[in-house]
């Protein structure tokens, strides 16, 4: 090992900064590939912002960690032509998002107190044709159902 | 916590869920509440037996609010149930307390069937949707 070799491993730093940092650059190109990426993002601000428990409706507010985990789903999909979806409190600290296209609907459901989100399919006739559950590493699966919904 | 079926409650009452806004769709030229109006966290929701009375005290609460009327054989036919809890009715409801039910399916059981059973109801073309009028 040359000299210069080891003195530039012994002088490694660590690049990842000790707080959650997201870099302006891949922000702002986010929301130029994905336009619906703000119009979501800010929707979710909204009601974690307004969330209050309203008897005889629900509890509708929104914990820190469950906006994070919406945030978080929102940022692995990876289709640019998706209309902004409709973003609502689910009764019990729950969030759910919901795209409608050309009468195919797409509901994501995330949980206060579950690692998975799921997901319901309804066709243009307003069946049931598809419904899982997944989790925040199966990104693939996650732009495959959305996919669906702006497939000709 | 388990929610036990009222047999007191007829399959031919209705119960009223109030909605918010983005609880109502459009779909297929038809105003339904949407998949995401009779979900909970907790697998149970808050619903009013409809009467005279619970209709001008939830005229009264919440003014301008969507609202559906869905019958009791809906959710039972769905696998939901009604009970009667009183003690979880808003305080500042002047009506019966017995009015307030919560539904939902009356054991533990999955997710996924949770979800469908509640996107069954809200679809069924039994529900009804009224608005209550905005105060002036």
């Amino acid at each position: 090992m040359s000299l210069l070799c080891h003195q530039a491993q012994s002088q490694r730093i660590e690049i990842s900064p000790p707080y959650t940092v997201e870099s302006q650059l891949e922000t702002t190109a986010s929301f130029e590939r994905f336009p619906w990426l703000l119009e979501a993002l800010r929707g979710l601000r909204l009601i974690y912002e307004s969330g209050r428990n309203i008897p005889g409706i629900g509890d509708l507010r929104i914990s820190e960690q469950t906006a994070s985990f919406v945030r978080r789903l929102l940022s692995l999909i990876a289709i640019s032509r998706l209309p902004v979806p409709r973003i609502t409190p689910i009764s019990g600290g729950g969030v759910g998002l919901l795209w409608n296209v050309g009468g195919k609907e797409a509901v994501l459901t995330v949980y206060p107190n579950d690692d998975r989100f799921a997901y319901m399919l309804s066709n243009e006739a307003d069946e049931l044709v598809s419904d899982g559950l997944l989790t925040l590493e199966q990104q693939r699966a996650l732009n495959s159902i959305l996919g669906w919904l702006v497939q000709p | 916590m388990a929610i036990v079926d009222d047999a007191t409650i007829s399959n031919q009452t209705i119960v009223f869920r109030i909605l918010l806004d983005g609880w109502v769709s459009i779909v297929a030229n038809r105003i339904r509440p949407n998949s995401l109006a009779l979900l909970d966290s907790n697998f149970e929701n808050s619903c009013f037996i409809s009467n005279d009375q619970s209709f001008t005290e939830l005229q009264r609460l919440f003014p301008g609010q969507p609202v559906a009327g869905i019958p009791v054989e809906v959710l039972r036919t769905n696998g939901f149930v009604v009970e009667r809890r009183p003690g979880e009715c808003p305080t500042d409801y002047q009506g019966n307390p017995d009015d307030h039910v919560v539904v939902g399916p009356p054991a533990p059981c999955s997710r996924k069937i949770y979800q469908r059973g509640s996107q069954a109801i809200v679809k069924d073309t039994r529900v009804i949707m009224l608005r209550l009028v905005q105060n002036r």
